[in-house]
């Protein structure tokens, strides 16, 4: 402020307090001297300071004094349980729980949880459940899989019992021995392999193509 | 890299203890097992050495959400009745059961985990069980990390609530 005629607007709250330098301060005492408004307004102001100063101290309940830091630790608590918080934070959340009981109380549920989970035993497969590599069918990458809707494990006994009986019947006809493990080969290639007639003879029994289609659809 | 046949030996139970925890049925389990084995037998070679149980864990849990979401889109998938009498015609694994005869505890908590939010079960199972550390399944469930903090507290408390009166 440098000239009289500027109004020192918010400057005057600084200055009632003390808080302009020298300069700022000859400037809004003059302009104090000759503005009629400014001078009403910093009566205003420091009746309003004055007002806001008188306000009495209040003592705090003393429940307020006991109680811990409103904000509570919370998921930390399990995070602190994992080792899994920020060292640097780690001072702060325990002296919490030791100043808090309501965390702490929820530090040792927790904890309860985690160990119980922890403990549960692992379980053993049932032994259909781990199939060996060729019992399974390889689909090529272009053709999209889809998911079963029933039960996996009863739709591929399903599909291995038919291509069994079906590979015991054909080979059957042409007197060969059948394979000793019927999960080879791959249930997908075989049924590939076998399911549809083909223009040529059958790659496995040198049959000629049957008169009708063989299914192996459910 | 592993093959198929090693994961499948090394990594099954814990796939299957994984599935059943996640799903809380042999059956569902059975077959959460075989669709990631099947992933398996078509990803292995895109496995880059890590953490296989992590990596694991990941098809294990994608396999087990695209579950949840097709049951949310399907709702009369399995009707009261049928769920019922799947209860009843095909009872828990034979493994599974003779470990929880004498387990009462481990058979309340798998109800209450079966009782979570699917959200909180799959943190808490993926934490408690599969034992990843929150980063890794934060990538696995495509969330923040403070996320799965979040949710893994929350369902080690509903757990809790759940097994109120259990002694600690």
């Amino acid at each position: 402020m440098s000239a009289v005629g500027e109004h020192p607007g918010d400057l005057l709250s600084a200055w009632i307090d003390g808080e302009v330098t020298p300069i700022e301060a000859a400037g809004v005492v003059a302009h104090l001297a000759d503005c009629i408004a400014c001078a009403a307004e910093r009566d205003r102001v420091d009746a309003a300071r004055g007002a806001l100063r008188a306000l009495p101290t209040l003592d705090a309940p003393a429940g307020v004094l006991r109680a811990a830091p409103a904000v509570h630790v919370g998921d930390m608590i399990s995070a602190r349980l994992d080792d899994e918080m920020a060292v640097d934070l780690l001072p702060g959340v325990d002296a919490h729980l030791a100043a808090c009981p309501a965390c702490a109380a929820e530090h040792d549920e927790v904890a309860w949880a985690r160990t119980a989970l922890r403990a549960l035993p692992p379980l053993d497969p049932p032994a259909e459940v781990l199939r060996p590599a060729g019992a399974w069918p390889a689909p090529p990458a272009s053709r999209p899989v889809r998911h079963a809707r029933r039960p996996r494990t009863r739709q591929l006994v399903a599909a291995t019992a038919a291509v069994a009986a079906a590979s015991v019947g054909v080979l059957g006809l042409v007197g060969r021995p059948g394979p000793t493990d019927t999960t080879r080969p791959a249930v997908a290639s075989f049924v590939a392999q076998h399911s549809t007639s083909s223009p040529g003879p059958d790659a496995v029994s040198g049959l000629a193509p049957a008169a009708l289609p063989i299914s192996f659809s459910r | 890299m592993p093959t198929w046949e090693e994961v499948a030996q090394s990594h099954g139970r814990f796939l299957y203890t994984v599935a059943y925890r996640l799903t809380g049925k042999d059956d569902d389990a059975r077959d959460l097992v075989q669709e990631v084995l099947l992933r398996l037998h078509r990803g292995l070679a895109t496995y880059r050495p890590g953490s296989l149980e992590g990596w694991l864990s990941r098809i294990t849990t994608n396999v087990f959400l695209d579950g949840v979401r097709r049951r949310q889109r399907r709702p009369t998938d399995l009707l009261p009745d049928e769920a019922d009498r799947a209860e009843r015609v095909l009872p828990a694994s034979k493994a599974a059961e003779e470990t929880f005869q004498d387990a009462t505890l481990s058979h309340d908590i798998q109800r209450a985990l079966d009782g979570l939010p699917d959200e909180f079960r799959v943190a808490v199972v993926l934490c408690d069980v599969a034992g990843l550390p929150y980063q890794e399944i934060a990538t696995s469930l495509g969330v923040p990390v403070g996320t799965v903090r979040s949710r893994i507290h929350r369902g080690r408390s509903l757990l809790r609530e759940t097994l109120a009166g259990r002694e600690s």
